[in-house]
Formats: C-alpha cells, structure tokens, sequence
C-alpha cells in the first residue's frame, strides 16, 4: 500500500508537473552539471521536451518486450545506478541469461561507441539490440513492436507531437536515446574540488586517492580527465585479464560450484548440465567476437567512472563487487593472458593507498541522482 | 411455549424450535451471548434472552448466569476471537465492489428495492433461510446481528447510521410471513437500537440475480434418492455496505465476530467524517 | 403421520448433514488449504495439476491436467482432461476460492491469472476468465504465486515488482469474480508501515495463511523474478544474486492486513502450515536453502517469535525442500527434498523437538506433496522450476500416487508428464462431484 500511495503521489506530481520534469531535463542537456563537457546532440534529432517525455515514457514500458516482462529500465533501474545491483549479469525475457553487466545509463550521452565491445555507434541504433535481440526483450519483428506502441491508446497523438508523425523506426531509437541524453549526472565532490575549486567539498584520502589514480597507478592512463571536465574514459577497449578469467575458471569447473546460501553457510553445489536458456557465460571474446581481429581478444570499452560507487557490481561481467576488489585486482596486474594489454601492470599499492583510491572513485557521484531518479519515476511503468 | 414472541403465523415453527434446540444454543453458549441454559430453555426464552442480553435486561430474560451484562457491546475475547478488535478508524476497508439492487418484500409484503431499502445508511446484510438448523450458519449470523442490535442500543453512532437486513433465500417457504414471525421484527423490544429488516423475495426467479450479484452460492440439499429437501447448502455470508452503496467488507465463518463487525461500521463513520473535514 | 415422521427424519438428516458439512473455522490439500474452504473429508476425486509448458513435449504449452483418482473409475490414474493455455508462462501455483468453484493458476513469469470453473464438471475444468492486468492492477507487483481464499474473495501472494524484478512485493486481494480489491505492501526498511523488526525487513513474498482464532496472517519469503526465472546455475555462481533470498517472515492483522512484527527466517522460508488443532497456535515453515525447520509461536508474553527447530538431511547436501504437508491431527509433517527426490515424515508432535522417522526416494526430483484429508493417500510432482529442474539422464517429469498405512508409503500410480505429452508437473488441487452435487439455485 505505502509503494502504492508513493506511486500514486508521484505520478500525481507527474502529472501535474510533468513539463518541469522535462523543462529540468532539457536544462541539464543546455548547461551539463559540473565537471560535465557539452552534450553532443545529433544534428538530425534536436532535443524537445516532447521526445524526452516520450523517451522516458518508453524506456520505461514492459510491454516493449515479447512478452511485456522487460522495459529498458528493468535491467537499468534507477534506484540501483541505472544498472542493476543485484545480479552479476542480467536476467532477459523468460529469464533468460545475458553473459555480460548491464552497464549503466548515467551520462550514456557522452559515449563513443555502445556496448561492452563498442558493436554500436549511437544511442539512436543502439536500442534495437536489446529490443530485438531474443535473450532480451525479444520482440519477434520490427513490425511487431512498432505495432505494439501504435496499438496501444496511451500513446495515441505522442509521436505524432513530438516528431509530426507515427512511429517508425528512427522515431523510436530517436525519443529514446532523448530521453536517455538528458540523464546527466556531474557536480560530484570531486568535481567541486577539483574543477570548482572548494577545497573542502573532498577529503583528505579522495585527494591522495586522485594523486594516485593521476600518479604511480596509472588509471587515468585510460581513464583520462580533461582540463575542464573529466569523463574518465579513453573511449577506447582494453583487455585486463577479466574475460581470461572467466574461461580460464569454467575450464576447471566440476560438476559442483562452493554456494554461499546464506550467510555464513557455504556448501558444494552440484550443477545442471545445460542452461535453461539465453546465452551461457562459457567465453567471452570481448571486441574479437565484432571484428575478428586477434589482437581485440578480451577487449572490453573502458567505462566512465561517474556515479561508480552506486553501480556495482563491476567488469564487463560483474564479477567484482566492490570498488576495493576492483582497486586490488589492479593492483595485482589484472590477469596475465598472452593478449594483456602493456597498461595493466603490477602497482605498488599498500592497503592505505587502495582505500585512499576507493575514496576517491567514491567521490565522483554526483549530485544530482536523487532528482534523476524523481525524473525517472516521473512515468508510471508500463505493465 | 412462553408468550413471547408470539408464535410464527405459519411454518416456521418446527424450524424455529431446531434452531432454537440445536443452533441458537450452540451459537448462543458458543459466543457467550447466551444466559439461558441452552438444553432447558424453549425457543422463545432463547430468542429473547439473545435479544435482551445486549440491553442490559437480563433482569427479566428469565434465566441470567451473568447478573449484569454490560450494556452495549462485550468487547471480552473469546476463544474463537481470542484478541483484541482493531481499533475503528485505524485502516481502510477497500472497496469490494458495488452492492447491487434487486427486487425484494418486506413484512408486510410490500415490494421493495434493496437499494431503497438500503437508504442511504450503512448497512449489514445477511443472507439467511429461517430453517437453517446449521449451528455454523444463519443462526450463527443471525446471533451476531442480535449482538449488535444490543450494542447499538448503547451506542447512537451505531442505532442512528446502521441498517441491519436478514434476507432469505428461501422464497419458497420464507413468505413475508414468515419473515414477520422470525424473530418478530415488529416488536416493540425491537426499537431504541439499528433498525433490522427481514427480507424475502417473491420467487426465485427474483432472488436470483441478487445472488448472483453478491456472489452468494445456496444449493438445495437432496436427499439419497436424489429429492430436494427443505435444507440449504451455502457459505455463510454477510456483507458490509456504505451509504453509497459499495460492498466494503465480506464475513464468513472466522470474522463473525461482532467487535469486528461493530469495529467495521466505525471504520466507515470515521472515513465520512474524515472526508468532511 | 407418516409424512411428519418423513419430515422429521428429512430435518435431522439434514441438520447432521450440515453440522457435519460446515466443521469449526478451522479445517481444511486438504490439510493445507484456508479454513474458508470446505475440505474434502472423504475421497478426492481428481486431482488437477498446474503444469508448465517444456520444450520439445506435447504442445510446450502451460496447462491444467486433470488425473481422475477415482478408485472404481474405468480411469483411475490416468490423465482425463487437458487444457492448454497456450505458451510458456511460468506455470507454478494454483489456489481454490472459498467456494471452491472456481481454480485460479498464476504464472510467475508474466502474472497472468487463468481461473478455471471446476463446479460445473469438476471432471473436465473450463477456462471462465483470463486476468492479463495483475501488474497493472495491483500497482507493480509481480508474479502471483499462493491464492488464498478468504469469504468471498482470494488474496494472492505477488513475488516480484515491476520495478526492478527484486524480491519486494505485495499481497494482492481481489474478488470471486476476478476483480481487484487492494494491494498491501510487504514491509521494507524504509517503510515499516507501523511494524517492529526492521532489521529483518526485506520486503519478499511467498506464501500466506491465517490463524483466525488470533486474528493473524502469516506470509513469509522468496526471492524475486531476477533469481526465480533465471538459470540455477547461473544463480548459484552469482555471489550478489545469492545474496537476494528471503530472510522474514511477517505477521499481520488478518482483519486490517496491517504488518504487525518482521520476524528473522533466514534461507527462503516457503510454505506457511498452521497446526490444525484448536489449542495449537504455532506455525511450521521450511527453510528451502537451508533445509531447517521452522517453528512460528507465541511466547509466554503472548509475542510471535520464530525458532529452528530441526536440520532435516545433511546439512552439507541439503535437501532444498520444495513443500511441507501437516497431517490434520498436528502430529506429523511431510517434507518434499527437491535435491534428493525423497520425500520424509517428521514427527512433530513435540514442536519444539520434531524428529525423522521416515523418508521414501519418490523420484529423481520432488517439489510439492498433496494428501487427503485423512493422511491415507499422497500425491507428489516432480517439478520446481523450469530453470532449476534437473536436466541429467535421471531427469523425470511424473505425479506419483502413494498411500500411507502409517508405516510405509505404497505406491497405487504413476503418471509419466514427459511421455503423456504434458510438461512439468508442478502444483496439485483436488476436486469432486461431492461439493456439487446439490441443486444449483444461483449459478455464476
């Protein structure tokens, strides 16, 4: 009752305030918090405060899957970084298993490429991979999704006000990747230390944290800062060793796994023999399975740091959960395989400096993901 | 047999005397109500002393265990009820759905519309068949409308916004008549307190759908060789209904508790009074 | 004269007939079933079993099964009816309405509600109504498993929310007719809705019974579509995943279905089973990662408390009970091993220190058990999950027949799903001619 009256006071305030929503969000999109450069917005899908209210609308729909179970927001969810806390790896429609962590939607507007291993160009195209792709939401056509919002009466008139016609294909990838553009998050205390010049929005250890991720560890090597902004991303792949691991450890896997059923109780578990379905986490060649290319074997895109501290579990597939495993396994030189890249290397960390690091990456969330999340629930879910 | 309540103009008798042997007594001691000693006691001393109990008049009831019974409602558990009623106005009763209308008789034979009868006050309805001898069923209803009568005799919210209704689904055999003779509605014991109505209907054919719409399911029973006898099969029922006619709550065996009940109804007054505020 | 003795007999028959037909609010699968219900005392007739569509069996359809169990039947054990609802949906549990007229079989996956007449002809149910807005309706939730009849209207226990497909949901109540009533919340940290032990507050759903002499429902805890759905290996071998299981249990006011108390029930506590007796005001549950018994009671203050009260198997190769059946004098319980296909009789006439005195391998796998009224007869099913089955050469989908001398569990049928073109057996109600039988004055 009490998520019910929650729900009902929000889309009441939805409601009544829904242009403030979108009027704050294109508001974010023209003046990026602090620490955030300018949003690049395609020449050919300007950003209107109809396409947002539309983008959200459909990002989070559950009837823009097969089978109405899965909108956007089921693996990216809000409350959980835009990302989903809870799994290591999604689970798709029917419960299907998805072989890589759902990367998060915070600051999505700024990335080169899309997916793990950079498979799409824009925000625009990239929506067509989950909504088509079986293990997903598995619509079974174009035209059958396309029909499902045609046919449904909530969205009677939206396309039409927003983009002067019915819903196609680009109208589609275009309200979505709108709304998803506006989902910006900056202003963090790093961001008011270092580019706002508060020398106490941090502590001290953030600060020896920076000194290190900018000194003797390196990251910043690919999780590069700018003068005026700081994405904390070279936009370009890497392999860490994270999915040599993965194979390296289902080659010794038996017949049981060590289950931690609850906690404190760890007992050997036998597994099935197949997989209930979805795609099974056996390998995974990173950026090879696109190109081909021997030398992209387990390349991974390197992903922002923004927001990081709330969007565990990390690695392309979330098999570290906390930011110091993350911290440590660099430390440690990543995983040695034939193709590491030469970045990743040993470091000469003691356990202060990986908590000096750890407060650092904890201080780049920003400060505005309490109102993203009110913008988000803003809608009501569909189914 | 004692003077009162006269005695039923026609047919009920044999039933009344089943019920009064058999059910009252058992529903009677059960839920405490009852001063009389059940195996002794005729028909008619049971029917008043369940009626007087609530009034404080144990006094002239006849047989009384407990010398004075507190006027208003017993709010002690039982143990059936073994806890204490929530307090009224402290949760919501969601609306169930809509209390649908139907072509009834009163008493006196008049034709009435339950939604007129209902007249804009908050009713309790109770589906009963006056020869129910099914000690868990309409005298187990019938019991607890008894107790709060009783309890709105003491308390004006309750007598001057309640409407009790006991409606048979038994048209064949319950005339108005019969209805009448019930637990003689008309008597004057029977003022100061909720108004209670008895009801039946002319035939089937107009009881029916207000079956259906309540959601009442009654068979006849059959005997072995396959022939319809005089008793019903039914889940007992009673419904909560607020003045704009909607369903609010659903008893049956389990919540006939009459501090619930009771509890219910001021639920319903504290929401009005809230929502004029 | 001899029609006033004729009518005198008719009216002592019946007035036997209807004390015996209407017992005390407490009665009730039929040990299990809610005390609104009628319960068939005598023998069941058909068993109706809620099976789940399976790749590469019949149509791989979601269907209702009926197996008619009649013994002097011309097709005592074998599969009489089907009724397909067409696609795989996650079939799992099924609940009567307090009239028992009607079926209502959810599916975890998409919350569909399929309700099925079984009055009309209990040999052969018909689809009556199909719900497709429970989500919608109920405000988020998710995944209708347990369907509860109270008077005149079902509360249906949600698993999951549309939200995030975590394990936070809700009670969902709606009336005979399939309309929806309400929709109440299970507690969460931060928002305990009034009741004590937020810090075993996680908001999950399972299952849920009444005690009404106490005026208290009990539901109690899962996990959410995220680990249900999934593959169980995959789920196994996910360290955050893991950590999504039931850890409470919640009392409530039945009346206003306000929560009342959190209680700590760590390990998934499933099924909620109420002693029967009119004394008896405890509760059992199984811990289904843990394979713990669980004992809910009142205190010596009169304070709900939750208690272990027996590691059933080895604790290092857990059982992963599945379903617990409580024999109507509260003396003994069945316990279904989903691991080890064995089902095992538990003595817990002391509650406070049950023992084993029995256990019978079933099969390769059993989830749910359903026994008659009086203990004679037991049905078991093979199947828990579609994705947590197991898959090896052992691999079998069946409804098992067993009756019970109370020394030794003979088997009287088997009914093989996968070579019957049926599916995964899960869940099981029974039905009869008997709770029809009398002249229809109102139909629905």
């Amino acid at each position: 009752m009490a998520l019910g009256t929650l729900l009902g006071a929000l889309a009441a305030a939805s409601a009544a305030g829904d242009e403030d929503v979108d009027v704050r969000a294109l508001a974010r999109v023209a003046a990026p918090p602090l620490g955030l450069p300018a949003v690049p917005v395609p020449a050919d899908n300007p950003l209107t405060a109809a396409k947002v209210a539309l983008g959200r609308k459909l990002f989070f729909d559950r009837r823009l899957s097969h089978n109405r179970t899965m909108s956007c927001a089921m693996c990216h969810i809000p409350e959980q970084g835009f990302t989903n806390n809870e799994v290591a790896t999604p689970v798709g429609v029917r419960g299907r298993s998805l072989p890589r962590n759902a990367p998060t939607t915070y600051n999505v507007a700024y990335q080169r490429s899309m997916f793990h291993d950079a498979r799409d160009t824009s925000l625009e195209n990239q929506i067509f991979g989950p909504l088509l792709s079986p293990d997903e939401m598995a619509n079974p056509s174009v035209g059958f999704l396309l029909e499902t919002i045609a046919g449904a009466p909530d969205y009677a008139g939206l396309f039409e006000a927003a983009f002067g016609g019915p819903v196609d294909v680009i109208k589609l990838g275009q309200a979505l990747a709108s709304y998803q553009r506006t989902v910006l998050s900056g202003n963090s205390p790093f961001d008011r230390w270092h580019f706002g010049g508060e020398s106490d929005a941090v502590p001290d250890a953030a600060r020896r944290g920076y000194a290190l991720f900018t000194g003797k560890a390196g990251c910043v090597a690919c999780h590069a800062l700018g003068e005026r902004d700081a994405l904390f991303t070279d936009h370009g792949l890497h392999n860490t060793g994270i999915g040599y691991v993965l194979v390296a450890g289902r080659a010794e896997r038996k017949d049981a796994v060590k289950v931690e059923l609850m906690p404190g109780v760890v007992v050997p578990m036998k597994l099935k023999r197949g997989s209930g379905g979805g795609a099974r986490r056996e390998k995974d060649l990173g950026r090879m399975g696109i190109t081909d290319d021997p030398r992209d074997l387990y390349a991974f895109k390197t992903p922002s740091l923004r927001n990081v501290a709330l969007t565990a579990p990390y690695m392309h597939d979330g098999s570290l959960r906390t930011l110091a495993d993350v911290v440590r396994f660099y430390r440690d030189g990543g995983t040695p395989n034939p193709a590491l890249d030469p970045l990743i290397r040993p470091l000469d960390l003691d356990d202060d400096e990986v908590a000096a690091l750890v407060a650092f990456l904890e201080s780049l969330t920003g400060d505005d993901v309490d109102e993203l999340t009110a913008d988000a629930r803003s809608v009501a879910v569909g189914n | 047999m004692s003077a009162y309540p006269p005695a039923p103009r026609t047919g009920a008798a044999p039933l009344l005397v089943a019920v009064a042997a058999l059910g009252m007594a058992l529903v009677l001691s059960r839920y405490g109500a009852g001063t009389a000693s059940p195996a002794a006691a005729p028909e008619p001393e049971i029917l008043r002393a369940a009626a007087t109990t609530m009034d404080d008049g144990a006094a002239h009831a006849g047989h009384h265990q407990h010398a004075k019974v507190p006027k208003g409602l017993d709010t002690a558990r039982t143990k059936e009820f073994d806890f204490d009623p929530p307090v009224p106005g402290s949760y919501t009763l969601p609306v169930v759905r809509p209390a649908a209308d139907g072509a009834v008789l009163d008493t006196r034979g008049t034709a009435r519309s339950l939604h007129d009868v209902y007249d804009g006050k908050i009713v309790l309805l109770s589906f009963i068949y006056t020869r129910c001898t099914d000690a868990q069923g309409c005298p187990l209803a019938t019991a607890v409308l008894y107790k709060i009568f009783g309890a709105s005799k003491a308390d004006r919210a309750l007598a001057d916004n309640l409407r009790m209704i006991s409606l048979s689904f038994d048209p064949q055999h319950d005339t108005p008549e019969v209805m009448a003779g019930y637990r003689n509605g008309e008597s004057p014991d029977w003022a100061g307190g909720a108004e209670w109505l008895d009801l039946t209907t002319a035939s089937e054919d107009q009881l029916r759908p207000i079956l259906t719409a309540y959601d009442q399911v009654v068979r006849r029973r059959v005997d072995d060789d396959g022939n319809p006898t005089d008793a019903f099969g039914h889940q007992l029922r009673a419904y909560l209904i607020d003045r704009h006619q909607r369903i609010r709550n659903i008893y049956g065996l389990g919540f006939m508790d009459p501090r619930l009940l009771v509890a219910d109804v001021h639920t319903l007054l504290a929401e009005e009074q809230a929502a004029e505020r | 004269m001899q029609n006033v003795l004729s009518k005198a007999r008719t009216t002592i028959g019946a007035l036997i007939l209807s004390l015996v037909g209407h017992g005390a609010p407490v009665v009730a699968d039929e040990t299990c079933q809610s005390p609104y219900m009628t319960p068939i005392k005598g023998q069941e007739e058909f068993v109706y079993v809620w099976t789940l569509g399976m790749d590469g069996v019949g149509d791989e359809s979601d269907k209702l099964v009926t197996i008619d169990v009649r013994p002097d039947s011309e097709t005592y054990g074998k599969v009489i009816s089907t009724y397909s609802v067409g696609g795989q949906h996650e079939a799992h549990h099924s609940g009567l309405s307090d009239d028992r007229r009607t079926l209502w079989a959810g599916t975890l996956d998409d919350s569909q509600l399929y309700l099925f007449d079984i009055a009309t002809d209990p040999a052969k149910p018909r689809l009556k109504k199909h719900i497709t807005d429970f989500v919608e309706a109920s405000g988020g939730a998710t995944g209708p498993h347990t369907v509860f009849a109270l008077p005149g209207r079902v509360l249906i226990t949600a698993t999951s929310n549309n939200r995030d497909h975590g394990g936070r949901s809700a009670l969902v109540e709606y009336t005979n007719d399939g309309d929806y009533v309400a929709t109440y919340w299970i507690p969460t940290p931060d928002n305990m809705q009034g009741a004590t032990g937020k810090e075993f507050a996680d908001g999950y759903n399972y299952d849920v019974r009444v005690l009404p002499r106490k005026n208290i429902m009990l539901t109690s805890s899962w996990t959410g579509w995220s680990n249900y759905m999934r593959d169980s290996n995959e789920v196994l071998q996910d360290a955050e995943a893991m950590k999504r299981w039931g850890n409470s249990m919640t009392i409530w006011n039945l009346h206003t279905r306000q929560p009342l108390k959190v209680l700590q029930v760590p390990g998934a506590p499933l099924e909620v089973r109420w002693a029967l007796g009119e004394d008896h005001n405890y509760a059992f549950t199984h811990a289904s990662l843990t394979s713990k018994l669980w004992l809910i009671y009142q205190d010596d203050k009169g304070e709900w408390q939750a208690k272990d009260v027996l590691t059933v198997g080895d604790p290092e190769n857990p059982t992963f009970p599945g379903s617990i059946v409580i024999t109507n004098d509260d003396r003994y319980l069945w316990w279904q091993g989903i691991a080890d296909g064995t089902t095992r009789l538990i003595d817990v006439s002391d509650p406070f220190h049950p023992k084993e005195i029995y256990k019978k391998k079933i099969g390769a796998q059993i989830n749910m058990g359903s026994s008659s009224w009086d203990g004679s007869r037991i049905y078991f099913t093979s199947s828990a999950l579609s994705k947590w089955d197991r898959d090896d050469e052992q691999a079998e989908q069946f409804l098992r027949a067993y009756t019970w001398d109370g020394k030794e569990l003979k088997q009287s049928f088997s009914v093989d799903f996968v070579a019957e073109g049926l599916g995964r057996a899960h869940q099981m109600r029974f039905g009869a001619h008997s709770l029809y039988s009398d002249v229809q004055t109102a139909q629905r």
